[in-house]
């Protein structure tokens, strides 16, 4: 008799899944933390996003940013900025994690993250002239996940940078490494270089606000959280929970730094998970009606 | 003796399992059977592809589903399944000695989702349990439902569509490497250039 019904008990299944998994989603309330005369921000400045090859859409991601405990974060999608401008404009007048736009400069020699910018940067030119670019439309320029590959980091474009990803999910501590590395030698030929924490969230694990930077900033606006980078009030917090940046930064950010929020109904969300994939599963292997 | 109004025998699993399993024969059973009604099973099969997409997107994104972000991405990534309907009326359309409707045909085409879904969801299950997975690996392991549906496409080609069996062959061969070419066409597109897609091979080859 069972038999019968399974396609049907699958498609009941999926259904209580989803339904345990939005009664039980939380996002808790936000409010930073003051240090002096600043704001102390979460932040993640390389986030990509659909279309674009990230799989969720700005508004589910600015969703899981406010569960992940950002105050802000960029969508930067490989060579075009369209994804982003588009987020940020319909997180205007909204509650929730300020949206910058942005752009990942993507090309054989180096990956750069534009924040705060209005247009698409060329990616086909030297890195110095693509930073010079960012700077023209009043954004920061970052380099992402730079490594031995990234040929492209002369000294003249480190010293145009902004900031540099101290911080980005890695698969191994060589990866963490190089990352610090190239760090400390853009500190070498820029004192004032950001730090920065990014999770490079595209369609799985890790995720957003994995790696993240806290910004010392003096207003809560994208403006404010430009200015903190362009300054270096910076501190990256990597995967493995080490800070980086500037050592006075890093001791203050440690003695302000909030907790980072827990999900009190992991249980039930495991719970959804299981209930909605099952019910996936036997909507297709029984059927769901198509019999 | 089966006569052509008989309904399919009643299964633990659906028809899709069994073209899954079995293709020719069931493919055979299917146009034997006048019976069916191909519109209503039809979206009933894109309901479901369309659910397995909305299901796995969030799973392996944030480890969540939520209405939201179950029909987020129902809509955003619909659009695959508008491609995969385009290529099957090209294949279609394509053969001259087809036995059947449009309609019935594209019923039929997308009977053989089952490679493709039964892969995804374990490639959510995978992203779930070892919270990391390398995307480029993950699309090595598409060949596996690759060459499944390959086998599925050319027994629906024989069958539906008339073909012989090298034509068959052919066809299904055509459709892999269109899907192939979109599938990555889009991977260069939004991930900045073919080198990116170059290096991922590379790196899976190393």
């Amino acid at each position: 008799m069972i038999v019968r019904y399974l396609g049907t008990l699958s498609a009941l299944c999926v259904i209580a899944g989803v339904a345990v998994g939005t009664c039980t989603t939380i996002t808790p309330t936000r409010v930073p933390s003051r240090v002096g005369d600043y704001w102390l921000l979460a932040g993640d400045f390389h986030v990509h996003a659909f279309p674009g090859d990230g799989s969720l859409a700005p508004w589910p991601l600015r969703d899981e940013a406010a569960r992940a405990g950002l105050d802000v974060f960029a969508v930067t999608n490989h060579n075009q900025a369209l994804t982003a401008k588009f987020a940020r404009q319909q997180a205007r007048g909204s509650d929730g994690p300020l949206v910058l736009a942005g752009e990942e400069v993507t090309n054989r020699e180096y990956h750069l993250i534009a924040v705060g910018i209005t247009q698409k940067v060329n990616a086909f030119q030297p890195a110095a002239r693509a930073i010079a670019d960012i700077h023209a439309q009043g954004g920061v320029a970052i380099a992402a996940h730079p490594g031995p590959l990234s040929v492209g980091y002369t000294d003249d474009a480190i010293r145009a940078l902004d900031g540099t990803e101290a911080a980005h999910p890695a698969d191994d501590q060589r990866e963490r490494n190089e990352f610090i590395a190239f760090y400390e030698r853009a500190r070498r030929l820029n004192r004032r270089i950001a730090a920065i924490g990014s999770s490079d969230f595209h369609a799985m694990p890790a995720p957003v606000g994995s790696c993240r930077t806290f910004l010392f900033v003096r207003e809560r606006t994208e403006a404010g959280v430009l200015d903190a980078i362009r300054d270096g009030r910076t501190v990256a917090l990597d995967d493995a929970g080490q800070l980086h940046g500037d050592p006075a930064l890093v001791l203050l950010a440690k003695q302000s730094i909030p907790q980072q929020p827990v999900d009190a109904n992991n249980g039930w969300r495991r719970l959804s998970v299981a209930l909605v994939w099952a019910g996936v599963l036997g909507v297709v292997l029984f059927g769901g009606g198509v019999r | 003796m089966r006569t052509t109004a008989e309904p399919y025998p009643a299964s633990l699993f659906s028809i899709d399992v069994s073209i899954a399993l079995s293709p020719d024969q069931t493919f055979e059973r299917l146009l034997a059977n006048t019976g069916r009604a191909p519109g209503r099973s039809l979206i009933a099969r894109l309901c479901i592809v369309v659910l397995t997409i909305a299901v796995v997107v969030p799973v392996m994104a944030v480890q969540r589903v939520t209405v939201s972000l179950f029909a987020i991405a129902a809509v955003s990534w619909s659009f695959v399944v508008a491609i995969q309907i385009a290529v099957a009326v090209g294949v279609i359309v394509s053969a001259r000695e087809r036995r059947i409707d449009m309609l019935h045909a594209l019923d039929l085409w997308f009977a053989g989702h089952l490679p493709y879904s039964l892969w995804m969801l374990a490639v959510a299950a995978l992203a779930t349990s070892s919270g990391l997975v390398d995307p480029v690996f993950l699309f090595a392991t598409a060949l596996v439902p690759s060459a499944w549906t390959a086998w599925v496409v050319a027994a629906f080609c024989r069958r539906a569509l008339g073909n012989s069996p090298s034509s068959a062959r052919r066809r299904a061969a055509a459709h892999q490497i269109v899907v192939w070419a979109i599938g990555l066409g889009y991977g260069a597109l939004t991930s900045g250039g073919w080198y990116q897609i170059a290096g991922g091979v590379s790196r899976l080859l190393q």
